[in-house]
């Protein structure tokens, strides 16, 4: 059996109050526990990379947040409410490979799903729900591929195109799953870009990644069958705040 | 006997038309949401799995429509319910489920007198016996369904294009999922007098897998595959009213051969024209979307066939 743990060095010790909190948060698949034990408290303008090995749970930790898996214990609580009354504060960029690319949606399409969740499911789209997503579109530098089919997009482009119905959902909470891979440079440089103008407007963004942002915060997961990466991680924790790891 | 006659001045005929177009254009609409879903094995399940309900209503003389509907659902309802032990994935069950509702069929009906015309008609449809109460429950089923289909049809594009995201935004796609199952299974069961319960699986998968052939848009598919099958089933109905054939066989084969030709000769996606546009230089001529312009650090290594 094969265990994470999370270490929590987001915004210990900062003045906000928590925006997203996580309390003994454990996940698992049928009877292997995944990732146990993970506690943090994240306030608004933290930019949280999520890093680890493969396997130590990245992408699942995400998507506990997101309400894509259950938990086997512990909450996650969004503004002091449970965050299941909160799903529409909350945007999920998946990985490249959950999506069908060949699906019949263009770019604008994709971006106004963004809205749904804001205006009720069944209503019709808005004038404003149509400037929002042409700003979200504009603000990923994407607004002249609105008509474009997905099918027709480079990987930038298809993940500008995610990020945009994010943006246009106009959430609290961004949740994005290995943004960095198989990007160009432009685009990776534009979401860094993207992250600093999040933290400005107070926004939690929560990152599975390989590689963390250099400043930000960090969940360190860790294999328990592993030593943990004291070199990799220990400068970066010095900085960044107070550390502690749980046991599993 | 028919033969003489303008088919249009027999009433058989023209319900039998009506009821087949209206189950092909509902059929069109639903199936391109199941190819989108990628499910299509689960229809074909579904509407196998409805045969023991209709033999059960044939059996009892009860309604055979209700027959099928708690059948599909009992079905779907046990075929969902495996699935939550995890060392059983959907397809999984689904095979298991099928065959085995299909066998209780057979089963129920073996003892039985059976007229074997009627079975028949379960199985692979009797167009030219479709009543007009019949023909009035197709279209009243039918609009319901096309209704529903296309009232939700953003939701439902949503939860099978990217079923994490739209679940992380607060999206049922669960229960999305599970509408769109009984709107499937309403579709199987209102077609089973126009094609019957087996070969309505084609008139709902087959149309719109030609439809994506030829249209990356949504709505474009959603129509062309209604027409296509509306088309199918005028030439089926047609040749089962002059040569006596089955007109749910023919119905069947048209579509699958507008398939196939589609699949070689479809403008955009079909193999052959890919092929020509790459032989006959189309593709050159057309209008790149990024040119390349090579800088080379090393000078020796620009041509080596010139050292």
């Amino acid at each position: 059996m094969m265990i994470g743990s999370a270490t929590a060095a987001a915004g210990v010790g900062t003045p906000h109050p928590s925006c997203l909190v996580l309390r003994d948060v454990t996940i698992a698949y049928g009877r292997r526990v995944v990732l146990a034990h993970v506690d943090a408290d994240i306030p608004r303008g933290e930019i949280v990379s999520i890093v680890g090995p493969n396997g130590s749970g990245k992408s699942t930790l995400l998507k506990a947040i997101a309400g894509l898996v259950p938990l086997a214990g512990g909450e996650i609580r969004l503004f002091d409410e449970p965050i299941e009354r909160g799903r529409r504060r909350v945007a999920y960029v998946p990985q490249r490979e959950e999506v069908d690319w060949a699906f019949p949606v263009s770019v604008h399409d994709v971006a106004m799903m963004g809205r749904y969740p804001r205006r009720g499911w069944l209503r019709r789209s808005t004038d404003d729900d149509r400037r929002i997503v042409r700003d979200a579109l504009d603000r990923l530098g994407i607004l002249d591929l609105s008509g474009r089919q997905i099918a027709e997009l480079s990987g930038g482009q298809q993940r500008r195109t995610f990020i945009a119905r994010a943006v246009a959902q106009e959430p609290d909470v961004i949740l994005l799953d290995e943004p960095m891979t198989g990007i160009d440079a432009a685009t990776h440089d534009r979401i860094l870009e993207l992250f600093e103008e999040w933290r400005a407007e107070g926004k939690v963004v929560l990152q599975a990644t390989h590689t963390h942002i250099h400043g930000g915060s960090m969940i360190v997961l860790r294999r328990t069958a592993e030593p943990f990466p004291a070199d990799q991680y220990e400068h970066h924790a010095a900085e960044g705040g107070e550390h502690h790891a749980h046991g599993a | 006997m028919h033969t003489a006659l303008d088919p249009l001045r027999d009433p058989a005929f023209v319900r039998a038309l009506v009821d087949t177009v209206a189950v092909a254009i509902v059929a069109g609409a639903v199936g391109t949401f199941i190819v989108l879903r990628g499910i299509g094995f689960l229809g074909d399940a579904l509407a196998h799995a409805i045969f023991p309900g209709v033999v059960t209503a044939f059996l009892l003389g009860g309604n055979l429509l209700v027959g099928a509907l708690v059948a599909a659902f009992a079905a779907a309802t046990i075929m969902g319910l495996l699935t939550f032990n995890e060392r059983v994935r959907d397809n999984t069950s689904i095979g298991v489920i099928f065959t085995a509702a299909f066998a209780l069929g057979v089963v129920i009906l073996t003892g039985h007198a059976v007229n074997s015309d009627q079975l028949e008609g379960i199985l692979f449809g009797d167009a030219l016996g479709a009543t007009a109460i019949d023909v009035a429950l197709t279209i009243a089923v039918g609009i319901a369904v096309l209704g529903a289909i296309v009232g939700l049809r953003r939701l439902f594009v949503m939860a099978s294009f990217d079923p994490a995201g739209a679940h992380a935004m607060g999206l049922p796609v669960v229960a999305l999922d599970a509408l769109l199952l009984a709107l499937t299974a309403l579709t199987v069961v209102v077609s089973f007098k126009a094609v019957g319960n087996i070969l309505v699986i084609s008139l709902l998968i087959t149309p719109a897998a030609t439809a994506r052939l030829f249209t990356d848009r949504l709505t474009p598919t959603i129509v062309l595959a209604g027409a296509l099958g509306a088309a199918a089933s005028v030439v089926g109905l047609y040749a089962g009213y002059r040569m006596e054939t089955s007109a749910g066989g023919v119905i069947v084969l048209t579509v699958t051969v507008i398939f196939l030709v589609a699949w070689l000769f479809a403008p955009r996606h079909g193999v052959v024209s890919l092929r020509m546009a790459r032989r006959g230089g189309a593709l050159l001529r057309s209008e790149p979307e990024a040119v390349a312009e090579v800088i080379l650090a090393s000078p020796e290594i620009r041509a080596p066939h010139e050292a």
